[in-house]
């Protein structure tokens, strides 16, 4: 990378517990703002509980996240989204809202300026023209994930995660995903959680590999990929 | 079931006379409040037009002027007039109370108003009543069971609700006979003739008073001196004439039965309509209040969910009742509509509650952590993301409970409100038509409800449609 690596979600310490036990441990990662970056792991090792601390959805029993250097625990609800989204392995679209309504929502409620314009056009940019009357039920599963995609992106976050983003798509689909991910790359950070090997390779060059609750390698994908 | 009902409103009466030995809530000085059933014709009961009249009212009037005080009459339950009365709901009751020494113990009697007693009528063609298996019908809780098995130790006795439902049997032959007031029977002579005959002697003589309660010695010796003025100038005789006079003729009508009590009975939905649309108004209100605390923290939840289950399983006509004669006990009146009203919210409330909070947990936890995810606050998430998915899973249970209530809300009858099956139930004691009225009365729940079950069934086509429902 030819830029000076600047740091755009870092977590320091990060430890949570569930049911009495301790699923991160002081964990430490800094994440310099660049291509789309992966988070692997085997079942278990702790990737979802991590996304959704990093995502400030879940709460934290020790240490930070800062993204952009502000820690999230300063932000109100409004001015976390703003600053980091996440796209959800079910996608949990708003049923009873079409899809234009589904990306339009939280911008409308933020009052942001010229919703009327920006979302169908981002529908648009993901391949949905034509589909944003539709309702959730009435759009395939790939779809369903793009309209998810573009919920998110609709205002615009510093970060992006999504959790095993692969997972219900056939071998195709998830190519184009991929490189759907990559296209996205300039438009913000985007971290990817999955065991998906494959689908890792194309998507991203660099990650970290968690193992129990740990970082067991980082850099790479070629290195942090056990074969 | 009659059985622990009466118990029930026993013991209702029984605490209230314990906790009010001084009754707060008098009417007004000048002012006599009088209580009836309005279901005991010819003496208290309905018209077809929904006017009180018969002997009661007349005598109750004439009583009235006679000591020189307002009347006001009002209608309760046989089982809850002497509550009302020990309550201070009322001054005297003149409903055709016997004098007896059971009731002696709890109120004071005036002199008697009119004689009558127990008498044997039977049907045309039925035979000696000394005969074995001639069965005779008697009204449940009345001392005519007793009387009936000692005069006629041969025949079979049988039980029933009221003489309505004992003409009825006696018409389709399941019946002989019946043991009833003598004056009832005339009055039944008068309006069915043909249906049954007198026989023989009284079998028994009764004395009819007033009832006040204990203490008020100034009333009665009022009421008392009334009583023999009455008697006394003949117009007690006059009345007795108007009302039961044996063979005075019965004013014939021309319409049809449905022409007579159209009106009234459909002024009476249209009063149940009202109490329910008002009940279950404040219901509605309050279950969202009771289903937040439902899905509120612990210390909340607990004693919001208890309540609700405590509402939930008790009668519908234990909470009317509690809420009935519960606060004057305290010292605070509420009138008999209000109660009503206030025992449909209460109950629906409760209801409506459940079904509301199975909605909210129903609405997937992702839903709320997406909301959250895209900054939506806690107001936010509710009125854009989880309300609009509760209503499609919430509304078809929630018009059942509707539906529920409004049938339900027959039930206040027993407390004296006006409403549809209080009006049919005094018709049917006016008419002696339990069948036709009756089924009127269904025909106009089935108008009221049906709609509504109509509109719960489209909408959840709509909304499976929609794909907002799955199951
Ligand atoms: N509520 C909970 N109570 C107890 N333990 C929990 C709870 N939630 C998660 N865990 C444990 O925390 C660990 C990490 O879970 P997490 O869901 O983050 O794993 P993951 O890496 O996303 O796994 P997968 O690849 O299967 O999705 C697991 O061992 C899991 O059993
Ligand atoms: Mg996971």
């Amino acid at each position: 990378m030819a830029e000076p690596a600047t740091s755009v979600i870092r977590a320091d310490g990060l430890t949570v517990r569930r049911g009495g036990r301790v699923v991160l441990d002081r964990l430490d990662v800094d994440i310099a703002r660049g291509s789309p970056f992966a988070i692997v792991g085997r079942s278990g090792s702790g990737k979802t509980t991590l996304l959704m601390t990093l995502a400030g959805l879940w709460p934290i029993d020790a240490g930070t996240v800062r993204v952009d250097a502000t820690a999230l625990a300063d932000l109100s609800p409004r001015e976390r989204a703003r600053r980091i989204g996440i796209v959800f392995q079910d996608h949990q679209l708003f049923p009873h809202l079409t899809a234009l309504e589904n990306v339009s929502l939280a911008p409308r409620l933020a009052a942001r300026a010229g919703v009327e314009t920006s979302a169908p056009k981002l529908l648009a940019d993901l391949g949905l023209e034509g589909l944003g009357d539709r309702r959730p039920h009435e759009l395939s599963g790939g779809q369903r994930q793009r309209v998810a995609i573009a919920r998110t992106l609709a205002l615009e976050p510093r970060v992006v995660l999504f959790d095993e983003p692969s997972a219900a798509l056939d071998p195709k689909t998830s190519r184009d995903l991929a490189a759907l991910l990559a296209a996205l790359a300039g438009r913000t950070q985007i971290i990817v959680v999955s065991h998906d090997i494959a689908f890792v390779r194309d998507c991203c060059d660099r990650g970290i590999r968690l193992e129990a609750g740990a970082i067991a390698a980082s850099g790479a994908v070629s290195e942090i990929v056990e074969e | 079931m009659r059985r622990l009902l009466a118990a029930v409103v026993g013991s209702f009466v029984l605490v209230v006379a314990m906790l009010a030995p001084t009754g707060p809530a008098y009417a007004d000085d000048d002012k006599l409040v009088i209580g009836m059933t309005g279901k005991y014709p010819p003496f208290n009961y309905f018209d077809e037009s929904g006017a009180l009249v018969g002997f009661d009212v007349d005598f109750a009037n004439a009583l009235c002027a006679e000591v020189r005080r307002e009347c006001e009459l009002r209608t309760f339950a046989w089982d809850g007039l002497l509550g009302a009365l020990l309550a201070g709901r009322i001054d005297a009751v003149i409903a055709s109370m016997a004098i007896t020494e059971e009731r002696e113990k709890a109120v004071r009697f005036t002199v008697p108003y009119y004689e009558s007693g127990a008498r044997l009528f039977r049907r045309p063609g039925a035979g000696d009543p000394h005969r074995q298996g001639f069965v005779i019908g008697v009204t449940l809780g009345t001392t005519y069971e007793g009387v009936a098995a000692r005069s006629f130790p041969g025949a079979e006795v049988r039980t029933l609700k009221g003489d309505t439902d004992i003409v009825q049997d006696l018409v389709t032959g399941r019946l002989d006979g019946m043991i009833t007031d003598d004056l009832v029977g005339a009055y039944l002579l008068r309006e069915r003739g043909g249906v049954v005959e007198r026989y023989g002697e009284r079998l028994v003589e009764e004395r009819i008073g007033i009832p006040i309660r204990p203490g008020r010695d100034e009333l009665l010796a009022d009421l008392n001196r009334g009583i023999e003025s009455l008697r006394r100038s003949g117009k007690q005789e006059e009345l007795l004439q108007k009302h039961i006079g044996v063979g005075a003729a019965a004013p014939k009508e021309e319409r049809s039965l449905v022409s007579r009590v159209a009106p009234s009975l459909m002024g009476a939905a249209a009063k149940s309509v009202v109490l329910c649309v008002v009940g279950l108004g404040l219901g509605c209100l309050a279950s969202f209040l009771l289903a937040a605390g439902l899905v509120a923290r612990a210390w909340i939840a607990r004693p919001v969910a208890a309540w609700v289950d405590f509402i939930r399983a008790t009668p519908f006509l234990v909470q009317l009742f509690a809420l009935y004669f519960g606060p004057p006990a305290l010292g605070v009146s509420i009138d008999a509509w209000t109660c009503g009203a206030l025992a449909i919210a209460l109950h629906s409330s409760a209801y409506l509650a459940e079904t509301i909070k199975a909605a909210y947990r129903a609405v997937p936890d992702g839903q709320r952590l997406a909301a959250r995810s895209l900054g939506l606050g806690p107001y936010e998430t509710l009125r854009w993301v989880v309300a609009p998915q509760m209503l499609p899973i919430c509304a078809a249970p929630a018009l059942n409970t509707v539906v529920a209530m409004i049938k339900d809300s027959a039930v206040v009858s027993a407390i004296g409100v006006m409403e549809l099956t209080l009006q049919t139930q005094q018709l049917v004691a006016a008419t002696y038509r339990p069948l036709e009225l009756y089924a009127i009365a269904a025909c106009l729940y089935f108008i009221m409800t049906w709609p509504l079950l109509w509109l719960g069934r489209r909408l959840e086509q709509r909304w499976r449609r929609a794909g907002l429902l799955h199951g």
